[in-house]
């Protein structure tokens, strides 16, 4: 404990600085839980399961080692770029007050309101895939391992009925709300233990495909599918009908479709910085912590997806795992189950009791990603309501268990309408996906853009903050937010060029438009209803000025 | 006619806290009574500074600090006033030392202790000064109390302010309302100069609201949060000053008064302020209390405020604020 005038220690502050007793004073979170923290936002399996393996069929050619470490490098430059500028303006609440202090409120809400379309569009991506990428083909993998066809059914109704979509989709959304409604204490130990079965099932994984030889894959596989197809070398008839159908099993390396290839695992790695909504104050002393965890959470993120990636090929066969990957969608795949590498590695094990652990930590990444948006949408309307953009009512929180209860339920009730959208209009989770991703590279960007205007819009933070390095003349976090920017720019335009990525311009561009035209609408209103109140807005978001 | 009336009946407060010696803060906090416009400053409590920054002078006569982290370099005077300047816009308190008076300082606890407390002490001045200067002529007041993390010497300089209300442990009148205010805090894991058990702070709280006239129209000034209010929500810290984790978080947990809250249900004010946990802003109703907590982000140089219109009988409207 620091006591009256003595030195604090090196994890407390800086050499040569003599703290005293005073409240708030403390050590900043450790940086294995900050690392967690930002774990648990980007699971993993789902990388795995739903980006990565869909570019080998999408994009014959592409390279799946160059856009991990290309999406590897953005994720370092968030993590840098985040880093500083919550160092310069800590305890922020998100985007909308690091957008808004530097340049101006309307441009805050705007950026907030890109994020929060964004966030809720994730939700109804998350409670789909849970349905037609988690339960449904992952119920089947666990039927045909075992020989229950009910299950093979079963697993089949629930990926295809729109019902079933809505109803358990519904249902996670739900769940995951009154979680939230119970209180954050409960939230984040149900979330944590979500966290780890999801490792451990990816742990799982490593193990059996580390001990189960190529050959070895080849007979289980031939011996599984052989009831199936009635074939001895199905294996072999899986390549086969790959090259008959025009894939390209061993395709020459092209970086034109290395691109969107990079822009697919980007939609799963691009969010290692939600440590940032941890406030403490001592933490501003150490920017360079913040930068390393999110850095460190990123790469371990790539790097155990690369690694499972290259498991994947060596133990599944390069030119058969192309092969079932793009067969997935034809006649000629003779499985009911997507060849997801949980189906896989179930064969390899060959194992009821496998396929039954690797369906249960992989669902599990579900709601370990539904939790955090949520919690992330509720915060905005929270933080809206404070600031009167949205009826005092949603600032309002249970004296029981100190939950936002409004703000959860219009949480709700809008994720809701998005999944109805999601399931009736026929593109699929894929393209709510990548709408909702573009829609949160907008908040991104402007994040970027902010963080290099700081030295220039907020000298008095930028100065009395850790974040004052140059190089060549010019403040590293200018650099930082100008090179944010760009990438994620670029990173859209990927999204928006090529077509296999299944975004529709039209309705992108009107979606945008609205999300536009909505935040300055709420803006307007609000100030206007403020007005007749007596109360000036504008002086309201503005600076006090202090000379 | 009618709602002119009203409005004529309608008090406009502003009201902060935990400013932590960051003179830019305190300068706001004087400044937002013409800026909003408020009628009546009220300052919660915790306004002095955490840490002593040396700034050390070297025989090539440059100046070297180290700011949250980072070495900085002076050269010239506008490069001095620059780093100053930073370290008081962190709360932090500058002192210009040659390298000999930093080795004594370094080696003497007593010394240093001393040196704090003068830099505390100076720049308080600075800010009663500043606040006379500013408010001189007009008939806004600023309500200041201290705060737990405050030590028990600034009594005397905010005493001696002509614009400055030190009402600690007092009854106010604002308006027409009656203020009660309380500097103490509960028992904290630092040990701060301003703490008391739960009965003690009972006993005060108790003690003024039994001598207000309408207690269903008073505000409570009280630094600390009422318990399990929303106001209140920090994270846990063990013994040694670290975040509790659970599960790999940060475990948060209440962190408020009991006797605050009993009060505040006891005597139903119509507004309840508060200050001491950063990171709970927010609004609350305790019955109904209107409770507010506007939170502070001081080292960011931004003041963290509540501007609260309030009529007789109610809170007409409360804007939390960041400006």
């Amino acid at each position: 404990m620091a006591k009256v005038g003595e030195r604090a220690g090196p994890r407390s502050g800086s050499p040569g600085v003599y703290a005293r007793r005073a409240t708030g004073l403390v050590r900043e979170v450790s940086p294995f839980s900050t690392f967690v923290f930002n774990m648990g936002g980007q699971p993993t399996s789902v990388l795995l399961a739903t980006s990565v393996f869909l570019a080998l069929s999408l994009f014959p050619g592409g390279s799946i080692w160059l856009g991990f470490a290309m999406a590897l490098g953005v994720a370092l430059v968030i993590s840098v770029c985040y880093g500083l500028f919550t160092s310069a303006i800590p305890r922020s609440g998100g985007d909308y007050v690091l957008v808004g202090r530097v340049t101006h409120p309307v441009i805050g809400l705007v950026s907030s309101f890109f994020w929060t379309s964004g966030v809720i569009l994730s939700i109804a991506f998350i409670a789909l895939a849970f349905v037609t990428v988690g339960l449904g083909p992952s119920l089947t993998a666990v039927g045909l391992v075992s020989g229950h066809h009910s299950l093979v059914t079963a697993g089949n109704d629930l990926a295809t009925s729109e019902g079933w979509q809505f109803g358990l989709g519904t249902a996670l959304i739900v769940g995951s709300a009154v979680l939230l409604a119970g209180g954050w204490r409960w939230t984040t130990r149900i979330m944590n233990g979500f966290w780890l079965m999801m490792m451990f099932g990816l742990a799982t994984v490593f193990l059996v495909l580390l001990f189960k030889s190529h050959s070895g894959f080849v007979h289980s596989f031939n011996q599984f599918a052989g009831s199936i197809t009635g074939e001895k070398d199905t294996y072999s008839s899986i390549v086969a009908n790959a090259h008959k159908e025009g894939i390209d099993t061993d395709p020459a390396f092209s970086m034109h479709n290395t691109w969107p290839t990079w822009a697919l695992i980007c939609s799963l790695t691009l969010f290692a910085w939600l440590s940032i909504y941890i406030s403490g104050e001592v933490r501003r002393a150490r920017d360079t912590t913040q930068i390393k965890v999110m850095a460190a959470a990123s790469t371990v993120h790539v790097a155990i997806a690369a690694i499972l990636a290259a498991l994947f090929f060596a133990t599944f066969g390069h030119d058969f795992f192309v092969a079932v990957n793009g067969l997935s969608e034809s006649e000629s795949y003779p499985f009911a189950a997507p060849p997801y590498y949980t189906f896989l590695t179930s064969i390899a094990g060959g194992s009821t009791l496998l396929s039954w652990w690797l369906l249960i930590t992989f669902a599990a990444a579900f709601p370990l990603l539904m939790i955090p948006n949520i919690t992330i949408a509720v915060r905005t309307f929270f933080a809206w309501a404070l600031d009167g953009l949205l009826p005092a009512r949603f600032s309002q929180v249970s004296s029981r268990t100190h939950a936002p209860h409004y703000a959860i339920g219009l949480t709700v009730i809008l994720s809701i309408a998005v999944l109805g959208w999601a399931v009736t209009n026929g593109e699929g989770f894929f393209s709510v996906l990548v709408e909702a991703v573009l829609v949160q590279l907008i908040a991104m960007i402007l994040i970027g853009i902010s963080a290099a205007l700081l030295p220039y819009r907020r000298p008095d933070a930028w100065r009395s903050s850790a974040t004052t390095r140059r190089l060549l003349g010019a403040p590293v976090i200018s650099i930082a937010g100008v090179l944010l920017a760009v990438l994620l720019a670029g990173l859209s335009y990927v999204y928006i060029h090529y077509e296999g990525l299944n975004i529709d311009r039209g309705h992108f561009s009107r979606d945008a438009a609205i999300i536009f035209a909505a935040s300055l609408l709420t803006f307007f209103l609000a100030r206007a209803a403020r007005l007749r109140q007596g109360v000036d807005v504008d002086k309201l978001a503005s600076e006090i000025p202090p000379e | 006619m009618f709602r002119r009336r009203q409005r004529e009946s309608i008090i406009r407060l502003f009201y902060a806290g935990d400013v932590h010696g960051s003179r830019v803060c305190w300068k706001k906090f004087v400044n937002a009574a013409a800026h909003y416009p408020a009628d009546a400053l009220i300052m919660g409590g915790d306004l002095t500074g955490k840490a002593l920054v040396p700034i050390v002078r070297a025989q090539d006569g440059s100046y070297r600090a180290r700011v949250v982290g980072e070495e900085r370099i002076a050269r010239t005077a506008q490069e001095l006033d620059q780093v100053q300047e930073a370290i008081s816009t962190n709360g932090m308190y500058p002192l210009i030392v040659d390298s000999d008076e930093a080795r004594r300082l370094e080696q003497d606890s007593v010394r240093r202790e001393e040196a704090f407390e003068r830099a505390l002490l100076a720049e308080l001045r600075l800010w009663v000064k500043l606040a006379d200067e500013r408010l001189a002529g007009t008939a806004t007041r600023a309500y200041v109390i201290p705060g737990n993390d405050d030590p028990w010497s600034i009594d005397e300089v905010l005493a001696g302010g002509r614009s400055i209300v030190a009402c600690d442990e007092r009854i106010e009148l604002v308006g027409r309302h009656e203020m009660i205010s309380l500097g103490y805090s509960n028992r904290t894991p630092w040990a701060t100069p301003r703490e008391l058990d739960e009965e003690e702070i009972y006993a005060r709280l108790s003690r003024l609201a039994e001598q207000l006239e309408k207690p269903e129209r008073a505000i409570f000034n009280v630094h600390v949060p009422p318990w399990e209010s929303s106001l209140d929500t920090a994270f846990e810290v063990d013994e040694e000053l670290r975040y509790v984790t659970k599960g790999g978080r940060p475990h948060e947990v209440p962190t408020g008064s009991r006797a605050v809250r009993q009060v505040i249900e006891e005597n139903q004010p119509l507004l309840s302020l508060h200050g001491h946990i950063h990171e709970s802003k927010g609004v609350a109703r305790i019955g109904r209390t209107v409770a507010i907590n506007p939170g502070s982000d001081y080292g960011s140089g931004r003041l963290d405020g509540c501007l609260v219109h309030l009529s007789p009988e109610r809170v007409v409207g409360q804007y939390l604020v960041s400006g």
